[in-house]
């Protein structure tokens, strides 16, 4: 009998096992087996299996949330601990075991694995995703949150690493890198700074919707808190980060693979936006109600409206879809911190079904020049705009009810942003409506299966109204209290036991108006933009405005200007301190005085020496020459004469 | 009981290093000579290393006395004392050196020429750091450390570029002058306590406090001077920006694996020698001269990474990777609390492995390829598409990355992580600027992967076949690897054995 206590542990070990099992068929995979898709499968067995033991576990004791904590880095009472622990809740619980099951659908999906240059890095992307998404929505501290995080970037990595051999891959590659490390290192930074001043930072005491006392002044700490919040939110990749998504900009052709569209969505954008957004949703209850969320949240609404815009100028399938997926990520996180958990939860997760579904679709166009089209493309067509209409917040869906909730919150509270907020729906509904137009008339690949058919609609099933909320129209219909058309009990309800108020009749009227406005103005607009003429650009005012924002604002150029600056200074630094500083100045600075006291020395030694010789010369020189005279005969007989002539003398005057 | 474990380690490479010039390596005995040489040498070092690996693991936790002592009198005349000892300050240097010599002789295997000179030189590097980082009399630690920079100068002299000479004279000098004044630091210190001594533990606690002397008829503090003739003597011998030209142009002449040495091994020595003497002979002075040790990290740090941006050569990356490294360990040792101090100990530890797994992958290419810079002079890349023929190279390389900026999961995050918190109490400044460094440091380092390793091999390379990483050299890099994630992983023990030494000697500054 396994004891309760150790299922913490069992959890972490199984996501470990799945990460090592994606990790032995990155490096190993070719080598093990033909389709190495089966290694990382029954890797996804384990954490499966562990979190159905959870949760029976957690029933069993009327799913009172449990915390289990560890000192990883410092003792767990002190200040500034980095511990980990795992969080047993309904919430963490359920989006982990979705994961999986994405996981399991994307490897289900064997064409597209298939069709990828490198299986087994493909499938093992895959599961370093889930691992790494598993691991954020049952750690009850960031720190295990960010090692989640980084492997489901990992993963995303991984998968793009698959065309590691195209120069415009490479590049796209390096910078998808460095925008999402940069986002994680922003985070950390953030929790840092608020880990700095207090005990550990853990996300709950167990209990539901409370938040540790120890955590509470996370808020007063503004400048931890924004890189947090701003760290967390760039791995979306929304405005002004959406280099990404629209700068990569090789086209979608019969020779470009397809699963490159699926593995960009799911892997690159899907799984760490997963991961991120259970940061954001522990996060929640201690931000609440605090200015920077606010401010967060209107940031997030802007970002996105920005991006979508942009994205519906792209020209690129590919690289519209990218934006319409941040932005859609961007829009329920947006919900989370203005409207709370359920509606941003509930629009989260329908839109997040919604993208995978579709881009699973997408990914099976051909280009239009190929032969005929697939036999399936009518069942390929229902299942794109079934995707299209959950991530859409069509009604019947979880994503419908979330953009209710949202739009009446904000009503209630700040109406001029909830104009925006369905402006922004608009635009998404635009956009997404748009893309699915382009799949419409597209041709689909031979290679398109029934499994795709499948799988792109079975990964919607939890996306139902009828399955979340307990309601058919997925919680749209008015409420007295509860939707007229109720018909199951509500999981939202028990996810979210402290949820937004319910509404009062006139804002359900006006949030309703709102979201359906937006869904179908949204849908008009797709038409017409997508029934517009293709012309030749002109240098017109349109056309360079279009341009302007079609490049993402030319922020990619900004951050070029700016970095080219930063190069320039860099390399002139380099040049001065180590050309011209060092070896330069430095040696004629040091050298000089021993060069100029050498010479000064040489100098003097000189004259010393000429001058000594010089004095020695003179003082013997007359001696010498005396004694010459002498020798030589020449003063010989003067001598003599003279030296008798005073010998006479002095003998005169002795006799006298 | 003393423990010998100190000089085993000390003693084993001193024993290779004269080896290395008294084996035989005449004609016919030229293979056997050459294969013995290596083995003698690997083998010293190994024994160097075990030792070192055991003293640490059979350390205690949870205590901040000195242990594993060993003490002899030396020159009794000046109380000059052989005495050698371990605590949480210098434990993971002594796991750094341990890891870190037999990886470089082991990358030495396949030198064509002067192999056993360069053995023997990093035979006698290791013994001269592992007695300069063990050492708890300052003037030991002195004679090991002016001893240190001595095989620098042949190993670059001799094995270097074609400005080597230009480079081992301006490093000698520099190392001199850097050396000079520590001595300077040395006399003053032993003449100002009575009785006198340079034993550590005699002189700690305060000692100097108070203490003065007369120059050119001023009194002047000795600890203030003492410490700022350590600190510009550390300075000269480390990469401080502006002083570190001599770095930059060594990182350009020497092998690859003496510049690893250097940056990895030796700059996190001079680190540790500045905090051990700083802390604990100079308390009030460190105290007072805080905020500037954070400065001048601070510059190091973004100075370091503006530089960086701009290299487009393997070797000099190198070099301003070190100057960043550096730069956030003397934040975290500027910034005086426990996590910082502690996150700078371990940065030390896991900077000199992250840099390690860099020189070493830059090693592999340069050997394979002659060249190590991954743009020309015209903006042309010129390497390119080597993970394509070498996926474990790239991975490696991958992995060295990783832990330099600070991914979790990795040893870099540790430490990183632990300064960050501690300085952000005492200055959220700096926390910005290291925030804005580490997301230029991702730029730069993306940016160096996706030129060597991504995308088409360069015109340069498509021709040739770039192998990948033979058994040998996946051999001592498994190792490397594996205690990156090791120290990423679980650093609680290594914490555990830092943080009480740590918190002692805060108390004492504080």
């Amino acid at each position: 009998m396994i004891e309760p206590q150790s299922i913490p542990l069992i959890l972490v070990a199984c996501t470990l096992l799945l990460a090592m099992s994606a990790v032995i068929t990155i490096v190993w995979g070719r080598l093990l087996s033909k389709a190495p898709e089966w290694l990382v499968a029954a890797g996804l067995v384990f954490p499966a299996g562990a979190l159905i033991f959870a949760a029976h576990a957690l029933a069993e004791d009327e799913w009172k949330a449990k915390v289990w904590l560890r000192g990883w880095v410092w003792p767990t009472d002190a200040e500034g601990a980095l511990t980990v622990g795992i969080l047993q809740d309904r919430l963490g619980l359920l989006m982990a075991f979705l994961a999986v099951l994405l996981g399991a659908v994307v490897l289900a999906n064997r064409k597209l694995i298939q069709s990828s240059p490198r299986r087994e890095r493909a499938a093992g992307a895959v599961g370093l995703g889930v691992a790494g998404v598993v691991l954020s929505w049952i750690s009850a501290t960031p720190w295990l949150g960010f090692i989640g995080l980084a492997l489901a970037i990992a993963g995303g990595l991984i998968a793009q690493l698959c065309f590691w051999d195209d120069d415009e891959r490479a590049s796209s590659t390096a910078r998808f890198a460095w925008e999402r490390f940069g986002g994680l290192a922003l985070a950390i930074f953030g929790a840092c700074g608020i880990a700095g001043s207090r005990a550990a930072l853990v996300w709950s005491t167990g209990e539901a919707g409370h938040a540790n006392p120890a955590v509470g002044a996370l808020a007063a700490d503004i400048l931890g808190a924004v890189f947090f919040v701003g760290g967390l939110v760039a791995q979306f990749g929304i405005f002004p980060l959406t280099g990404w998504s629209i700068r990569s900009s090789f086209s979608l052709s019969a020779a470009a693979n397809p699963s490159l569209i699926w593995f960009r969505i799911v892997l690159a954008q899907v799984f760490p936006a997963w991961a991120a957004f259970a940061a954001l949703m522990r996060l929640f209850p201690v931000l609440e109600g605090t200015e920077l969320m606010t401010a967060t949240a209107l940031f997030m609404v802007i970002a996105a409206g920005l991006s979508l815009l942009s994205g519906l100028l792209q020209k690129e399938f590919k690289n519209a879809l990218s934006v319409w997926t941040a932005a859609g990520f961007s829009l329920a996180s947006a919900a989370l911190f203005l409207a709370g958990p359920r509606a941003g939860f509930s629009l989260f997760l329908g839109m997040s079904l919604g993208i995978v579904s579709f881009s699973g679709i997408g990914a099976t166009l051909s280009s239009a020049d190929a032969g005929s089209d697939a036999p399936l493309a009518p069942w390929l067509r229902a299942a794109a705009l079934l995707g299209i209409a959950v991530a859409t917040s069509a009604p019947g869906f979880i994503s419908a009810g979330g953009g209710l909730l949202w739009l009446e919150a904000l009503i209630a509270s700040q109406p001029a942003v909830a104009v925006a907020a369905a402006i922004c729906l608009g635009l998404f509904s635009a956009l997404g409506w748009k893309l699915f137009f382009s799949v419409r008339k597209g041709r689909f690949s031979q290679e398109a299966s029934v499994m795709s058919v499948v799988l792109s609609i079975l990964v919607l099933f939890p996306a139902l109204g009828v399955l979340a909320t307990g309601s058919i129209s997925g919680g749209t219909l008015p409420r007295t209290p509860s939707p007229v058309d109720e018909v199951l009990p509500s999981l939202m309800s028990t996810l979210f036991e402290a949820g937004p108020h319910i509404a009062e009749e006139a804002n359900f009227a006006t949030a309703s108006g709102l979201l359906w406005g937006a869904f179908v103005i949204g849908i008009a607009a797709a038409y017409w933009i997508y029934r517009l003429p293709k012309r030749e650009p002109k240098n017109g005012f349109y056309d360079r405005l279009s341009a302007f924002v079609a490049s993402g604002y030319r922020v990619d150029d900004g951050f070029a200007f700016v970095l080219a600056g930063v190069d320039w200074v860099g390399s002139h630094f380099t040049a001065w301190v180590d050309g011209t500083l060092w070896s330069r100045w430095i040696p004629l600075v040091l050298a000089t005085p021993f060069r100029r006291a050498g010479v000064l020395a040489s100098r003097a030694d000189r004259l010393i020496a000429d001058g000594t010789r010089e004095a020695v010369s003179r003082v013997t020189e007359t001696p010498a020459r005396v004694l010459q005279w002498v020798q030589n005969g020449d003063v010989q007989w003067y001598l003599i004469f003279a030296l008798g002539s005073g010998f006479a003398i002095l003998v005169y005057f002795l006799r006298a | 009981m003393e423990n010998h474990l100190i000089s085993l380690m000390l003693v084993a490479p001193f024993v290779g290093a004269v080896l290395q010039a008294l084996l035989p390596a005449g004609t016919g005995a030229r293979t056997f000579g050459r294969s013995t040489a290596r083995l003698v040498a690997l083998g010293a070092s190994l024994i160097s290393s075990l030792a070192g690996a055991a003293l640490v693991f059979s350390m205690q936790t949870h205590t901040a006395d000195l242990q594993m002592i060993e003490s002899h009198p030396w020159i009794g005349a000046y109380s000059i004392q052989y005495a050698m000892g371990m605590d949480g300050l210098n434990a993971p240097l002594v796991l750094l050196l341990s890891i870190l010599f037999p990886i470089l002789i082991a990358a030495e295997w396949d030198r064509p020429r002067g192999e056993r000179g360069v053995h023997g030189l990093f035979l006698i590097l290791q013994a001269a750091l592992v007695g300069a980082v063990c050492a708890q009399d300052i003037f030991l630690q002195f004679f090991f450390w002016t001893l240190s920079a001595l095989p620098f100068y042949f190993l670059v002299g001799v094995w270097g570029g074609k400005r080597r000479e230009s480079a081992a004279f301006r490093l000698v000098v520099t190392s001199a002058i850097g050396n000079a004044l520590l001595l300077a630091a040395l006399i003053l210190i032993y003449h100002s306590i009575e009785p006198h001594s340079f034993l550590i533990q005699d002189l700690a606690g305060g000692k100097l406090v108070g203490k003065t002397f007369d120059f050119l008829g001023y009194t002047l503090s000795v600890p203030s001077v003492a410490f700022i003739l350590i600190g510009a003597g550390l300075a000269l011998r480390i990469p401080i920006w502006p002083v570190h030209g001599w770095f930059t142009l060594v990182s350009e002449e020497a092998p690859m694996t003496v510049v690893v040495a250097l940056s990895a091994i030796t700059v996190p020595v001079g680190a540790y020698i500045f905090q051990r003497l700083g802390y604990s002979l100079f308390p009030a002075t460190f105290l007072h001269f805080a905020p500037a040790i954070v400065v001048v990290g601070a510059v190091n740090l973004v100075i370091g990474t503006i530089c960086a941006i701009a290299q487009r050569d393997l070797r000099t990356l190198l070099a301003y990777i070190c100057l960043v490294q550096l730069g956030l360990v003397l934040v975290g040792m500027g910034s005086l609390s426990s996590p910082g101090t502690v996150g700078a100990i371990y940065l030390q530890l896991v900077m000199g492995l992250g840099i390690a797994g860099f020189g070493i992958f830059a090693n592999s290419i340069l050997q394979r390829t002659g060249m190590s810079w991954f743009f020309d002079e015209e903006g042309k890349r010129t390497l390119g598409g080597v993970a394509l023929q070498a996926p474990a190279l790239a991975t490696v390389a991958a992995l060295a990355v990783a832990s330099l900026l600070g991914v979790p999961g990795f040893g870099g995050f540790v430490g990183s992580t632990l300064v960050v918190i501690g300085s952000y109490s005492v200055s959220p400044g700096m926390v910005v600027l290291a925030c804005v460094a580490t997301l230029l440091s991702g730029y730069y380092l993306f940016t160096m992967y996706r030129n060597v390793f991504l995308g088409e091999a360069s015109s340069e390379l498509s021709s040739a076949k770039f192998q990948d990483l033979t058994f040998g050299e996946r051999a001592y890099l498994l190792p490397l690897v594996g205690c990156l994630l090791f120290f990423g992983l679980y650093p609680k023990p290594l914490i555990e054995l830092v943080r009480p030494t740590v918190l002692t000697l805060l108390s004492t500054i504080k």
